[in-house]
């Protein structure tokens, strides 16, 4: 089984907002086949060049409640064109 | 609008104007030139009392509010709403005489449906009627947004998209496009998980400004975003203190907080529905049972980050009888991610400082934020 998952969603959207949305994105396309012994890619398209805290906080929720943050910091690995999206994710889950 | 007939029933003038007929209305005449909260409220008065005057009858009202400047944006936002209301739910004619004079803060009137009012074209209403519910347009960004909106998942990165491009149309940079287009998004997420009501954004870009202090030029962003709601910003936290149980850890600091702070309630300066305003900005502290953070969590962040950005500023929120002053020196988190909204940082056992809190001239049913920015025209072209 890959860990790393390639976003989905809306081909005409370049931003990501919402805590639902990202709750639900997380949830039906990374929820049951997440392994959270392995390191983690998650891929998040190109085109988005700006996403809101609300849908980091939705979308990492339940990551967080499995392995804190600090199990992103190390296993996590987010592929992004938004500069700095890791950080800005980890800044916005603190 | 849902319940934007709140702001009838939940505002009572304790004198209202007198009103009869003059120049064929039911006519209010306005003697003062600071168009603000006292006069909407006073408005609000005259209509209730024509309405049960004139109630058999359909004679228009007419407000003559002569040569006036609005105190801000939410001011005539608000006006609009009353008038909408009176048109559409009283079914009568509202006529607007007026020479308005405006400011950064209040350019946007020009784009206002409220100058339809004071056109004498048999489709004046109609058009009020329908720019009211929507436009984006030059340098004006309006959109009303029903609850039933909500059945997209995408709306709220719909909102954030469409703001980014109406601000990049206006060769906005993108940092400020990117806070602002977020704030935007988050408020109107926030009325639909906390209140279920249908919100209200509205949005201008002015023209540019000098100073006459420097030889720079300016130009402001100036955004309100509403609901009406029976239900009050701080309402969610003021249950779960009274009533809710299983709180977290950041919570239980919150009831702490609120037993060190009852000493200084003293229903002048500082309420108790204060507390659960600054409460519900709280970074990881919600209302609700269910949620993990809450709407408050980053808004002020970004308007920090916005203010920071400006040259001049005025930001604040409305909810009820009360209002909250984005102060920028006072709106940053301490080293446990509390807002203390105080001078000290301290939300643990301080109140919040004067230049923060204040009355709201009516009672706004549900919560309205406006948010103005000056910027310096040399940070606006994209790069």
């Amino acid at each position: 089984m890959t860990n790393e998952f390639v976003l989905d969603f809306d081909k005409a959207l370049t931003k990501l907002s919402g805590f639902k949305l990202g709750k639900d994105m997380f949830d039906e396309q990374i929820g049951q086949n997440i392994d959270y012994q392995k390191n983690i890619t998650i891929v998040i398209p190109d085109r988005v060049d700006l996403i809101g805290s609300s849908f980091i906080q939705g979308f990492f929720e339940t990551i967080v409640n499995q392995i804190g943050i600090s199990g992103i910091e190390q296993k996590i690995k987010v592929v992004s064109s938004v500069p700095n999206a890791k950080q800005m994710i980890i800044d916005n889950l603190n | 609008m849902t319940d934007e007939n709140l702001l009838f029933e939940w505002n009572t003038a304790k004198t209202p104007k007198r009103c009869n007929i003059r120049n064929g209305g039911i006519y209010y005449q306005n003697k003062v030139s600071m168009f603000d909260g006292t006069k909407i409220k006073e408005i609000i008065g005259f209509i209730k009392s024509a309405q049960s005057k004139y109630k058999s009858s359909n004679i228009p009202i007419i407000l003559d509010l002569g040569k006036i400047m609005f105190k801000d944006k939410l001011t005539y936002i608000i006006l609009e709403c009353i008038c909408y209301h009176v048109i559409t739910e009283f079914k009568r004619k509202i006529i607007i005489l007026s020479n308005i004079q405006n400011t950064i803060w209040t350019e946007g009137i020009y784009s206002s449906v409220l100058p339809f009012l004071s056109m004498a074209k048999s489709d004046s209403f109609a058009r009020f009627k329908d720019k009211f519910n929507g436009e984006i347009y030059g340098k004006h960004y309006r959109k009303i947004i029903k609850t039933q909106d909500w059945e997209d998942p995408y709306l709220n990165s719909k909102i954030m998209e469409q703001v980014d491009w109406f601000l990049k149309n206006l060769q906005v940079d993108k940092e400020n496009r990117n806070a602002l287009s977020e704030v935007v998004s988050e408020l109107a997420g926030n009325v639909y998980d906390h209140v279920n009501s249908d919100c209200l954004i509205d949005i201008d870009v002015t023209s540019e400004y000098e100073r006459k202090d420097d030889s720079g030029e300016y130009y402001g962003v100036n955004l309100v975003v509403l609901n009406f709601s029976s239900k009050l910003f701080g309402d969610g936290i003021r249950k779960k203190l009274k009533y809710g149980s299983n709180f977290n850890e950041r919570f239980h600091v919150v009831q702490q907080a609120y037993d060190n702070h009852k000493k200084y309630f003293d229903n002048k300066t500082y309420l108790e529905e204060d507390f659960f305003n600054i409460t519900a900005f709280q970074h990881k502290v919600s209302g609700r049972e269910e949620y993990f953070t809450n709407g408050g969590t980053g808004l002020t962040k970004l308007i920090y980050s916005l203010q920071e950005r400006s040259e001049m500023h005025n930001c604040y929120m409305i909810s009820g009888r009360r209002a909250i002053f984005f102060k920028q020196e006072l709106i940053q988190y301490n080293g446990e991610k509390w807002i203390g909204f105080n001078e000290g940082n301290n939300y643990y056992d301080e109140k919040p400082s004067s230049h923060v809190l204040g009355g709201s001239y009516i009672f706004f049913p549900g919560t309205a934020y406006n948010l103005n920015f000056v910027m310096r025209k040399e940070d606006r072209y994209d790069k």
